[in-house]
């Protein structure tokens, strides 16, 4: 296609969809104004039915449960589709042994970095765990208390402690706790259907208001997405840093 | 709502998006990508979703910088360590 048939096809299409978004943004309720009809009916549920103070979490992993899951299916598969790609080829070679250039206490590791990784490392792995068995209760949840628990690992190898990061960040059990996890899901919606309701449904005891083990499955499920998403934010920057310090092209 | 805290952001977030998509070099793209998520981050927490603000610094501004630098790394060692 010529540049200029690109240009006009462009123009058209951008008026279009500029014509389409004005109309579309100019029904929606103002900005921050009031709250919408569905929010209230979210703030009169979340609570009083299913015990959990953070109505969004109630949303994710009960009001529309199966969304979720097909959403985490979509990480499992981003993650797996990563490590098969950067796997190791037969052109490559892939050595067991690292060469760790800088090391703590070695040239080139400053004792700034060192207090980096000792305090800031275990700090985020405590929020992130935090934040993601308490999803029931206090904003975010699994998915965003897994992704500070994947930020955390990959902090080890920035602060430059790449021996703790090679021992830890593993695929041997990020591998069995992402997909563990992801069959964790699965099973949860299968007790409803054992237990006589529609897949998914919250079928575990509710318990009450602000304990921390309450709320049912939401509770169950949000800590398998915790486990899920926090093992594949660890399995990424691994595979990742074994493309680039283990596995070295044939010469 | 403080009107003018996420004013302040929306500007902000807006104005480092565009380094975002004109800058021609992935090592400086991915660090005007960091600047926007840290924005953008700023902005979800003035629109009380400080959850979310969380996941746009850890995967945004952290994860996602981490892995692009990685793969650099990696290619300049494929390409011979020009550069």
């Amino acid at each position: 296609m010529s540049a200029r048939a690109r240009l006009a096809l462009f123009v058209v299409a951008a008026i279009v969809f500029a014509g389409a978004f004005v109309r579309a943004t100019r029904e929606l309720p103002a900005f921050g104004q009031e709250i919408s009809a569905y929010a209230e009916q979210i703030n009169h549920t979340a609570r009083p039915l299913r015990h959990a103070t953070d109505a969004i979490t109630a949303v994710v992993f009960d009001f529309r449960g199966v969304d979720t899951l097909g959403e985490e299916f979509i990480l499992l598969g981003a993650v797996s589709g990563v490590m098969l790609l950067l796997r190791p080829l037969r052109e490559d070679e892939y050595r067991k042994e690292t060469e760790d250039a800088v090391e703590p206490g070695g040239p080139g590791h400053t004792p700034l970095l060192h207090l980096a990784a000792r305090l800031l490392v275990p700090v985020a792995l405590a929020i992130g765990l935090e934040i993601a068995t308490h999803g029931h209760l206090t904003p975010g949840g699994g998915f965003q208390g897994g992704v500070v628990v994947g930020a955390a690992f990959a902090g080890l190898f920035v602060f430059g402690h790449f021996r703790a990061f090679h021992r830890f960040a593993k695929p041997t059990w990020g591998d069995a706790v992402e997909g563990g996890a992801m069959a964790a899901y699965l099973l949860i919606g299968a007790l409803a259907v054992l237990m006589g309701a529609p897949y998914l449904a919250n079928v575990l005891p509710l318990g009450s208001d602000k304990a921390f083990l309450s709320s049912g499955t939401i509770w169950a499920l949000n800590l398998a997405v915790g486990l899920a998403v926090g093992a594949g934010l660890m399995l990424l920057p691994a595979t990742f840093v074994d493309q680039l310090t283990r596995i070295r092209r044939r010469a | 709502m403080k009107d003018w805290l996420w004013s302040i952001f929306l500007v902000l977030t807006a104005l480092t998006a565009v380094p975002v998509v004109a800058v021609k070099d992935p090592l400086r793209q991915t660090f005007a990508y960091a600047a926007f998520g840290l924005c953008l981050a700023g902005l979800f927490t003035a629109l009380k979703a400080p959850d979310v603000a969380l996941a746009v610094i850890a995967i945004g501004s952290f994860l996602t910088v981490f892995l692009v630098l990685l793969a650099l790394a990696k290619l300049r060692t494929l390409t011979g360590g020009s550069k």
